[in-house]
């Protein structure tokens, strides 16, 4: 079944937007759960913003699809979000036909919200995210999920500037890798001069399966302004020993440990409606493992 | 089976080449309970996790033959599918990992794959099984030992017990880190279980104080020292160490 029924099947009174070429510019007037697809059979660079309106509350849901294997997809994603709005962006990639290169840029105005929980579970992927906060008390809540496997890499760029006084960040990078495989994140959080009562968090946490895989993060908190508060914490490594030990005490052979570890480590936190998802495609493919 | 469950043989295991268990001898038979005790660092904690097969101990001479099956050939898990059980002094945390998936897959790890236990019958056992532990009902979505207290994580590892249904049962200080009214849930919860499967299955307590053995009557008491049992007794060994302590058995 196409992704387009299944949207309509299972969320009839959603608004659902298959992003063609003919797509620039899409505005979001009203609340709602928004269903973006995004085909990539045609090879040229989409460019679309999506500009979401004062004092709404609005689910951006967004696919990317492809039915033969292609070279790299390009695509530039801008939203501007504007006062007081809330916007709750999911987006899902598990073609593993599909290679992108990806650049999405979030303009937050005053006292907007962003969350965002991205999953990428697909092919070769280079991806650059930046999250501007512009205006005062302005908030991200970003989230991102990576699993690579069988040569496939995942080079992710996230850059969450601080703009303006009272804004609030909060960057949790989680991947999974195994294989020989390839994972990098190069994460800035970065305060502005004179965004005095900043906060800025940043995690980044690589779990590797295999001695074949290599992993890389690069975190940077660049802060310009005394008043603020910040933190980063960096780990990249296997199943600890004592993790190991502890579940196969319960009877749990190495393999299924480490993939429960594996899904947990990306599952954490992460909205009930993308677990059963992340957990389907995970399975499947440790089990192929 | 043999009348002996579990036979420990001149067991000599170290750690970071320190010999720590240096020639431990021990039977225990279906339906005994035993108890461990002794000063800090005289083995008791390494005995139950050599029993395990924790990597972290290299065993240098002896066995452990439990249920006719040699442990020391065994795995971690295959050990623990074996029957063996060890509540942990120190349980790990496993950040995104639910009661519910946890306690699932060890629960299938034992069970044929054409047999897995059905989510009904895994969710009826879950909730009788955290009453009788008291634990509350948000606790099937918590990750396991993440954010719990000390004697929640210790709670914690007898619910596994009661859902895993082990044969050798070693608890690791079981009782520190527990108030009065949870060492009374804990030991009786150990009790009955170990009452109703009397005939196939050991308990081996590791404690430094008696108050667990309130609940919990031991047939043994064992004291390490040094790597080594050196005095054998009945509960009233207990009661006599925590009245005059250790020097009067290691003087001798």
């Amino acid at each position: 079944m196409k992704i387009e029924e299944i949207i309509k099947n299972n969320y009839p009174n959603d608004i659902l937007v298959v992003v063609d070429k003919t797509i620039n510019e899409i505005n979001i007037k009203h609340n709602g759960r928004y269903h973006y697809i995004y085909n990539h059979d045609e090879l040229e660079t989409k460019k679309v913003s999506i500009n979401i309106e004062s004092n709404l509350n609005v689910d951006i849901l967004e696919y990317h699809v492809i039915s033969k294997e292609n070279d790299e997809a390009k695509i530039s994603i801008n939203f501007l979000i504007s006062n007081n709005s809330v916007v709750n962006y999911n987006a899902i990639n598990n073609d593993c036909l599909l290679k992108t290169n990806k650049s999405l840029t979030f303009d937050l105005l005053e006292n907007s919200v962003l969350n965002t929980y991205i999953l990428e579970l697909g092919n070769n992927t280079h991806s650059q995210y930046n999250i501007n906060l512009k205006e005062p008390r302005s908030c991200a809540d970003f989230n991102l999920m990576v699993y690579a496997d069988q040569g496939i890499f995942q080079h992710h760029n996230v850059n969450i500037n601080h703009l303006n006084e009272y804004t609030t960040s909060n960057m949790n990078n989680h991947g999974v890798i195994t294989d020989v495989s390839n994972c990098e994140f190069d994460v800035t959080s970065f305060i502005k001069k004179g965004s005095i009562k900043s906060n800025a968090y940043q995690t980044s946490k690589i779990l590797t399966l295999s001695d074949k895989c290599t992993s890389k993060i690069n975190p940077q908190l660049l802060i310009d302004e005394h008043d603020v508060v910040g933190g980063h914490a960096a780990t990249s490594g296997r199943v600890s020993e004592e993790i190991m030990y502890y579940m196969q005490s319960r009877g749990i052979e190495k393999n299924l440990v480490n993939k429960l570890i594996a899904i947990g480590n990306l599952s954490k936190n992460i909205p009930v409606s993308l677990i059963e998802t992340l957990t389907q495609v995970l399975e499947r493919r440790l089990d192929h493992e | 089976m043999s009348n002996v469950f579990l036979n420990i043989n001149n067991l000599k295991a170290s750690v970071n080449d320190k010999e720590i268990l240096k020639g431990i001898n021990l039977e225990i038979k279906p339906g005994e309970i035993h108890v461990i005790m002794g000063t800090n660092g005289a083995g008791k904690s390494t005995l139950a996790s050599v029993i395990m097969g924790n990597p972290k101990y290299e065993v240098t001479e002896g066995s452990i033959v439990f249920n006719d099956q040699n442990l020391l050939d065994m795995k971690v898990d295959e050990r623990a599918r074996a029957g063996v059980f060890l509540a942990m002094q120190y349980p790990s945390e496993l950040s995104g990992v639910s009661n519910v998936q946890f306690l699932k897959s060890a629960i299938n790890s034992k069970r044929e794959k054409d047999n897995q236990i059905k989510l009904l019958d895994f969710y009826r056992l879950f909730k009788e099984k955290s009453a009788e532990m008291k634990i509350s009902e948000d606790y099937s979505n918590r990750y396991v030992n993440e954010g719990y207290s000390g004697g929640e994580k210790k709670k914690n590892e007898i619910f596994q017990m009661l859902m895993l249904e082990p044969k050798l049962i070693m608890l690791d200080e079981i009782d520190s880190g527990l108030d009065i009214d949870a060492i009374k849930t804990v030991g009786e919860n150990v009790t009955k279980y170990f009452n109703n499967h009397t005939n196939d299955t050991s308990v081996l307590i590791i404690t430094h104080y008696p108050r667990i053995l309130e609940y919990v009557k031991p047939d043994y008491v064992h004291v390490l020292h040094n790597g080594k049992i050196i005095k054998t007794g009945n509960y009233e060994l207990a009661l006599k160490l925590e009245n005059e302590g250790y020097d009067w058995i290691i003087e001798k």
